[in-house]
This record gives C-alpha cells, sequence and structure tokens, in this order.
C-alpha cells in the first residue's frame, strides 16, 4: 500500500481499472440489521452503512425512534445519499446530481455518499472511475472541487502510508488536473470525429503540459504548507511524474465513462428535463407560420420561447374552438408583454392604441419577402409544399447572395417604396396588430372582392377559415413603423392642393430589424383611409416599443480599442502616434437575434420604461453633439495620412448613423408610450 | 442547428473555431450565461465527465466555453486551458462590491501568465439589473485595465446573465477583435 514503487502502482492501477468494471449501484436492501452508529475505529463501517441505511429508510417503523430523533440531521442525510446512490432522489434530476453534492450546504450529504461509495481505490485515476461509475458526474467547477476535496480526505483516511502521508490537498490537485485533463481530451476526441465545417484549432493538453502543469501546483501548495514534510521534493516530483505519466496515457486510452440512467435499478424513475436535455435555440424569429389552413394543420413555427421550441401545430379550427387570438390549438400562445392594469380595460373598449384590425393592402413581392424573413427550418419544407413556392425560396437567396456583394446603394431595391409605383402588385389582407404580434392573412382575390371588408372582419372564425388564408405571424420586438407621408410627398398634395386627396399616400412601412447577417427589411402596407395607416402605426410602435428592451449594454461598454477620437489619439503629435486604429462597428445585440430566448421582451412596465426612454434618448442628444464636436479636431489631427484620415472618418461615420438610428428608434418609442400614457389618463378620468 | 442563410454564409466565409475561457469567481453566473449562451448550436458535443463545455456557435465562429473555478491550490491547474486559447472572458458579480479586490487579483493572477499575453480580454459586468451594481465604467476604473494591460485588447460590457442581456454584445466584440 505505497506509491513508493512505482511498478507496484502501475499493476495495481491496472488491476483497478478491470474492477471499474465491475462494480455497480447495487445496493442490499435486505439486511436486517439493527441501526449502527458510525464509529471512526471501524473500518469497514461503510458496508454497514450501507445496509443500515437502506433498511431504517425504507422501513421507518423497525427504526429506534429515539436514536432517530437524536440523529436525525445526519439519517436525512444518509436517506438523501443512498437515494442519490440509487437515482431515486427526485429532487434534482439525475444529471443534477453532481451539483447537488458538491454545492456548499450539502456538505453532509456528500460525506455520507462518500462513505457509501468507500472504499476507494489506490490509484487518483481509479477513484475518479469509481465515482463517475456512481453518478452523472458533470457539474461547475467550485462543485466539482468540493466534491474531490472530500474525496481526497477520504482517500488520504485510507490510505495514510502513502508519499501523501495526510496531506489531502496533493490528492486533491491530482484529481482536480485528471478531471481537466479527461474534459479535455474528450473534447478534442469529439470535435477530430466532427465534421470539418470547423478548421481545428491547434489543441490539445499535451502529456508534457500536464505533467508539468500538476506539478507546479504540487509545487506551489509544497512551498505554501506549513506542516513539516519528510520527504525530498526531487525524490516527490520524481515519483509524480511517473505516476502522472501513467494517469495520462490511460485516460487518453480510456476516458471516464459518463454514467446514465440505465445503470440505475430498473424502477428508478428517469428523470426530469435538465440543461442537457434541452434542445438547441434556434435563431427562427418568433411567431412565424405560413399555411394552407383547411388542407394542411396551420403550423405555428415556434412559440415565444424559442430556446424550448414548443413547435404547436395549430389551426384555425382551434383558433375558434378556443374564439381568441390567444390560443392556438388551444394551447395558449405565449405572453410578450408585462400585463398592466390597464391592459384590461384597453382591450375592453377596444382601443386602438391596443388592438387594430382591418383590410388593408400589401404587395406580392413584401407578401412573400414576409414568408421568407421566418427562417425556421423545420417548418420551411412545410411552407414550400404548401405553397408551391420551392422555386421562389430559391430565387430568395440568389437575390440575398447578390445583396451581399451590394454593389451600389441604389441596388438594394427592397428599400425602395412602392406606394409610389403606380405598377405595383397589390393584394388585399387582413392584418391584425394584437398583443405585441401582427397576423396578417392572405385571402384569394376572388374571396375578396366578392365580399366588403366590413364583413370580412365580422365573419366568424369557422366562416374565416373556410376562406383558406395563408398566415403570417410576427412580434413587433425592435420593430419600428411610420407613415409613408412622413418622408414622401406626392407632388400633387403640395401644387394640387384642390385634388381632393385622391393622389395622396396612405400608406405605412412596418421595419423589421436586421436579424444576423439578414438585413433589415421593410413592408409597406397601403390603406383607403389615412386614419386608418395612423392607427397601424401608433398600436405597432406602442407595442414595439413595450417589447423591446433598453439597450444599455450597447452604450455602457468600456474598451481600449482606438478608433481616431480618444483624447490621448488627438493630444498625441501626428508624426509621433504609433496607435492602431480598430475599425468601428456597433456591437450585435439582442436586436439582431430576436429569437433569441423568452427572456428578451422587456417586462418593464410602461411608467417606469417611459423614464428610462427619456433618459436614454436624452443621453443620445448628448452623445450625438459630442460625436460632433469631435469631428473638426480629428479632421484635424489627420491630415497628413491620408489612409489614416479615411479610416477614422470611416469610424466616425459608423458611429454617427448608429448613434441616429438609435436616437430615432428610441425616440419613436418614447413617443408612442407618452401617447399611450396620455390615452390610458383619458381613459381614467 | 443552424438556419440556412447562416449555414450559406459559413460557405461564404469560411468558419473558424476558437477556444475560449470563462473565469470568474464563484456565483459570478458563470454557468447561467454559459447556458444561456446556447444559441444557434451547430452540434451538441456530447456530455464530458467533468466540468460544463459548451459549444456556441455565433457568426461562423465556433466558441468552446469552459466553465473554469476551484480554490486557490487549484489555480495553478489553470494553466491546463490555455494552450490555443484565444479570448479570455472573465466574468464579475458587480453587486459583491466585497468580493472585488479577491476577483480583481483573479483576473490579473491569470492574465499575467505569459501564455495569455495575446488573448483578448472581456469582462462581463454581469448582474447588471441589482441595485447597486457597478456600472462597466466604474469596473473598468477599479480594475485599472487602461494602466495594467498596455498591449492587450480588452473590453468591459455590462451583462445580466439572466435575460441575456450584454452576452451577444460580448461575444460580437470578441468576433471582432480576434483576428488582429
Amino acid at each position: 500500500m505505497t506509491t513508493n514503487v512505482p511498478n507496484h502502482l502501475v499493476e495495481r492501477h491496472k488491476e483497478e481499472e478491470q474492477e471499474n468494471t465491475r462494480w455497480n449501484v447495487e445496493v442490499s436492501i435486505n439486511s436486517t440489521d439493527h441501526t449502527l452508529i458510525e464509529s471512526p475505529k471501524m473500518t469497514n463501517i461503510h458496508e454497514f452503512v450501507k445496509a443500515r441505511t437502506i433498511k431504517s429508510l425504507k422501513r421507518s417503523d423497525d427504526v429506534d425512534t429515539t436514536v432517530h430523533s437524536l440523529h436525525r440531521g445526519k439519517k436525512d442525510s444518509e436517506l438523501i445519499a443512498v437515494q442519490i446512490i440509487n437515482g431515486t432522489f427526485a429532487e434534482v434530476p439525475y444529471t443534477n446530481y453532481a451539483n447537488f453534492l458538491g454545492s456548499e450546504q450539502n456538505a453532509d450529504i456528500l460525506n455520507c455518499f462518500i462513505h457509501l461509495i468507500s472504499p476507494l481505490p489506490m490509484s487518483l485515476l481509479s477513484v475518479l472511475h469509481k465515482l463517475s461509475s456512481f453518478l452523472y458526474f458533470i457539474a461547475e467547477a467550485q462543485n466539482i472541487d468540493r466534491i474531490l476535496e472530500e474525496i481526497s480526505k477520504e482517500w488520504i483516511k485510507e490510505y495514510p502510508s502513502t508519499i501523501w502521508k495526510s496531506n489531502y490537498k496533493f490528492c486533491h490537485i491530482i484529481l482536480f488536473s485528471l478531471l481537466i485533463l479527461n474534459t479535455d481530451l474528450r473534447l478534442t476526441n469529439e470535435e477530430s470525429r466532427s465534421s470539418n465545417k470547423f478548421k481545428k484549432r491547434k489543441q490539445t493538453l499535451s502529456e508534457k503540459g500536464f505533467i508539468n502543469n500538476t506539478l507546479k501546483a504540487i509545487g506551489s501548495e509544497f512551498s505554501r504548507n506549513g506542516e513539516p514534510f519528510d520527504v525530498d521534493y526531487k525524490y516527490l516530483e520524481h515519483q509524480v511524474t511517473h505516476e502522472l505519466f501513467t494517469y495520462y496515457n490511460s485516460l487518453k486510452r480510456n476516458p471516464l465513462p459518463l454514467f446514465s440512467c440505465q445503470q440505475y435499478h430498473p424502477e428508478v424513475a428517469m428523470p426530469t428535463k435538465t440543461f442537457q436535455d434541452q434542445p438547441e435555440h434556434d435563431f427562427s424569429r418568433e411567431s412565424v407560420s405560413s399555411h394552407r389552413s383547411t388542407s394542411v394543420p396551420l403550423s405555428e413555427s415556434t412559440t415565444k420561447n424559442v430556446g424550448l421550441r414548443k413547435t404547436t401545430s395549430a389551426t384555425l379550427s382551434s383558433l375558434h374552438s378556443i374564439a381568441d387570438w390567444n390560443y392556438k390549438n388551444n394551447v395558449p400562445l405565449s405572453q410578450l408583454y408585462l400585463k398592466e392594469r390597464f391592459d384590461k380595460v384597453l382591450r375592453a373598449v377596444q382601443n386602438p392604441m391596443w388592438s387594430v384590425d382591418s383590410i388593408v393592402e400589401i404587395t406580392e413581392r413584401d407578401f412573400e419577402r414576409l414568408l421568407q424573413y421566418r427562417t425556421h427550418k423545420n417548418n420551411s419544407s412545410h411552407v414550400i409544399e404548401t405553397l408551391g413556392a420551392r422555386r421562389r425560396s430559391k430565387s430568395f437567396f440568389k437575390w440575398f447572395k447578390k445583396s451581399l456583394k451590394g454593389k451600389t446603394f441604389l441596388s438594394e431595391s427592397p428599400e425602395t417604396t412602392v406606394s409610389i409605383n403606380d405598377k405595383a402588385d397589390w393584394v388585399k389582407v387582413r392584418v391584425r396588430i394584437y398583443e405585441g404580434r401582427i397576423f396578417i392573412f392572405k385571402l384569394k382575390q376572388t374571396q375578396i372582392d366578392n365580399q366588403s371588408p366590413e364583413s370580412l372582419l365580422l365573419l366568424n372564425m369557422e366562416d374565416f377559415k373556410a376562406l383558406n388564408p395563408i398566415c403570417v405571424v410576427y412580434n413587433l420586438y425592435e420593430t419600428s413603423s411610420e407613415l409613408v407621408q412622413n418622408n414622401i410627398i406626392l407632388k400633387s398634395r403640395n401644387v394640387f392642393p384642390e385634388s381632393n386627396g385622391e393622389d395622396e399616400l396612405r400608406s405605412f412601412i412596418l421595419y423589421f430589424p436586421k436579424v444576423g447577417k439578414k438585413p433589415r427589411i421593410k413592408i409597406e402596407f397601403k390603406t383607403n383611409d389615412l386614419q386608418l395607416s395612423e392607427r397601424y402605426v401608433a398600436c405597432m410602435n406602442v407595442w414595439a416599443a413595450r417589447l423591446s428592451p433598453i439597450p444599455n449594454e450597447q452604450f455602457e461598454s468600456v474598451s481600449n480599442e482606438e478608433y481616431g477620437w480618444s483624447t490621448r489619439f488627438l493630444s498625441a503629435k501626428e508624426n509621433s502616434r504609433n496607435i492602431k486604429i480598430s475599425k468601428w462597428k456597433p456591437l450585435l445585440s439582442y436586436e439582431s437575434f430576436s429569437s433569441f430566448g423568452s427572456e428578451l421582451f422587456d417586462m418593464t412596465p410602461v411608467n417606469e420604461k417611459i423614464g428610462k426612454l427619456e433618459i436614454l434618448v436624452s443621453w443620445l442628444e448628448t452623445v450625438i453633439d459630442d460625436h460632433n464636436q469631435v469631428k473638426k479636431s480629428m479632421m484635424k489631427s489627420c491630415t497628413s495620412n491620408k489612409e489614416q484620415f479615411e479610416l477614422v472618418m470611416d469610424n466616425w461615420n459608423s458611429k454617427y448613423l448608429f448613434l441616429s438610428g438609435q436616437y430615432n428608434k428610441r425616440l419613436l418609442y418614447l413617443e408612442a408610450l407618452r401617447r399611450l400614457q396620455h390615452e390610458i389618463e383619458n381613459i381614467k378620468l | 442547428m443552424g438556419n440556412s442563410i447562416s449555414r450559406r454564409l459559413s460557405k461564404l466565409f469560411g468558419s473558424r473555431e476558437m477556444k475560449i475561457l470563462m473565469l470568474g469567481l464563484d456565483n459570478a453566473g458563470k454557468t447561467t450565461i454559459l447556458y444561456k449562451l446556447k444559441l444557434n448550436k451547430i452540434k451538441t458535443s456530447t456530455p464530458t465527465v467533468g466540468f460544463n463545455v459548451e459549444t456556441v456557435t455565433y457568426k461562423n465562429i465556433k466558441f468552446n466555453m469552459w466553465d473554469v473555478g476551484g480554490q486557490e491550490r487549484l489555480r495553478p491547474l489553470w494553466r491546463h486551458y490555455f494552450p490555443a486559447t484565444s479570448a479570455l472572458i472573465f466574468v464579475i458579480d458587480c453587486s459583491d462590491r466585497e468580493r472585488f479586490n479577491e476577483a480583481k487579483e483573479e483576473l490579473y493572477s491569470i492574465i499575467s501568465e505569459k501564455e495569455m499575453e495575446n488573448v483578448v480580454l472581456l469582462v462581463w459586468a454581469n448582474k447588471q439589473d441589482l441595485k447597486g451594481s457597478l456600472k462597466p465604467q466604474e469596473i473598468s476604473n477599479l480594475l485599472e485595465l487602461d494602466r495594467n494591460l498596455k498591449n492587450q485588447q480588452w473590453c468591459v460590457i455590462g451583462s445580466n446573465a439572466l435575460t441575456g442581456t450584454g452576452l451577444v454584445e460580448g461575444l460580437s466584440w470578441i468576433s471582432n477583435n480576434i483576428d488582429k
């Protein structure tokens, strides 16, 4: 029982490795022994404890109540430890047992657990093998730290005559080091088997690196350790090097096995969902759907909780059965906003700030882009099949690739306003803004022509379903809306005011934000009524303002990157300036990942949000002023270095455009919320 | 998993893989961040005995993020993580003023290692939602990064691991700077 003979250790380690495979987690529950109190002098107490604990806990009526009450805390810990070993501890999923055991407040349970799996093997690597054969051993670093520390203490107790004497800390270091190595080796193996999509990073922890780093950690502890050591460090180093060498190669060949729930007793309940079990996130935008409702179930690509990817199947008939826009297929749609007291009132009075529902026009091209804006792969085939739009789908990507080349600003045709183009191909759609979402229903032209807009809106859901619409649903997160005539004034309005407004633009635009590499899209709607357009714009902006968080992180970040406007840069002499200029670009934010997670929707109450937006807008005003001010100094300071001049000016422009865009959008939101606040006050009066 | 457009873009722009270490005192929010960042994963890594390692794919760059920690005697072992590390993320609990100096010492103990001299440093000033938490500018001043890190790129970004705010911004900053 010593580590002084390396060969012996190696042999022993091999034996224990084989033994590892024979371990099982069966714990006897047939013992009829009475309750035993652990004695530190009993070397085989663990076997007794195992049998006794299970018996006493399974048959609590047989237990001496006095002892039970006296040792209640300990018994509870033992019970939980046994349940963990059996996989029956239901309070946490088995994949989280290691985190549970490693947490500070569960030290007693951890202690019991270690006693239950004792005796420990002599080889430290085998200790890890044994541990991971009893436990799903993936945990946070600090929890792993605590588990391994306790194991080390136990190991030292069991093997007091090794070179480590009673210094469990060295064993702790080696165990921790081995575990890092295991993760690193396994990860590298995993990657080498994976696709060649990614260029491999140079990897991994080499044998030499592993040994040196571990020795260095041991050396640090050795020099810090106040206890007298009757071992020469050089000798110890030699011994440990050999040991680590053996461990490294063994671990490389034979990684630590990951415990599986199948290793538990068959009647053990399956664990509940955990982090590892969670499905992947998806980039798809929230609530996008497209379908023919009668032939194929109306399927909503995702609910709000994209992270959970609850693909719901919803039909218009189910919409009808609930007779409420909050449900699809009897499953409630997720709530995107913080419900406040006024919401109930505004909804009841059908206030246009809260909901708008009408028949408007959209161009075929815009509707197609709306269908394509969603990215959910699972649903795409359904959409394409239903719409017969596979060919068009390809052409969309062709357009997208083309636009990436970005030859000229003018080539970005999707940004042009179509209302001023008489030849645009307009179709009628029903557009409903409701609880932060926009629902767009496209009907066949003949169906629309046969009925008045009013009658269409009055149709009950069953009748509406019979019309077989294609439906698209998006949330209004980070969107912005405006009236076309805010920017474009047709000459007839000014030159021929007597034209009874026939030529007036009554359109409104909805901008969806840039998502990842997908550019911002602009969708235009045309109405016959300017007031209706204004109602849509106001309603959509209110919802966008309520849903979108305030991007303080974007503005508060601090970095040492130089863009050409810091005091340090501007005050340095140009010819002696040796500062690398970085290219300025805004940090991507949530705006770019509108389906990032369910929590991205802001839940700040409207009143509080108005205050925050006021602060942000006023701060942005100052920043834009400052940015304008600094331009002059920048221009002066880089006059002789053309390359540098262009770079810093590009940076200045990029930042200016960004600040200006943010200012306009947040101001729009602020005004929308102020109007809402005003509306609420009026209703109260 | 990833959308078809990002896959197409991967082909156009190529892909990279990098190893990122995420460090910080316990309770700083590292694990919460790690799981929050599971966006657009191309492939779920097989769980491996030991530490939480997440592979996050972002803008054609694959991040291997390690949740690293442990008490003082284990810190020399952090060298295990250094080979091929491109960026260091340091997470600070901005509401825990009492442990700020401890966090600062930990940061410098790792960033001053020779192997780490070329990595970019992102500090996530976490728990911004809590009242009284230090702002990124204050964190930056207290860490004295400007004075101590002359040759390294660094950035401090406010974050909230629960809601995920500031996380995308942080990755965005790293991906903008790793080519340099």
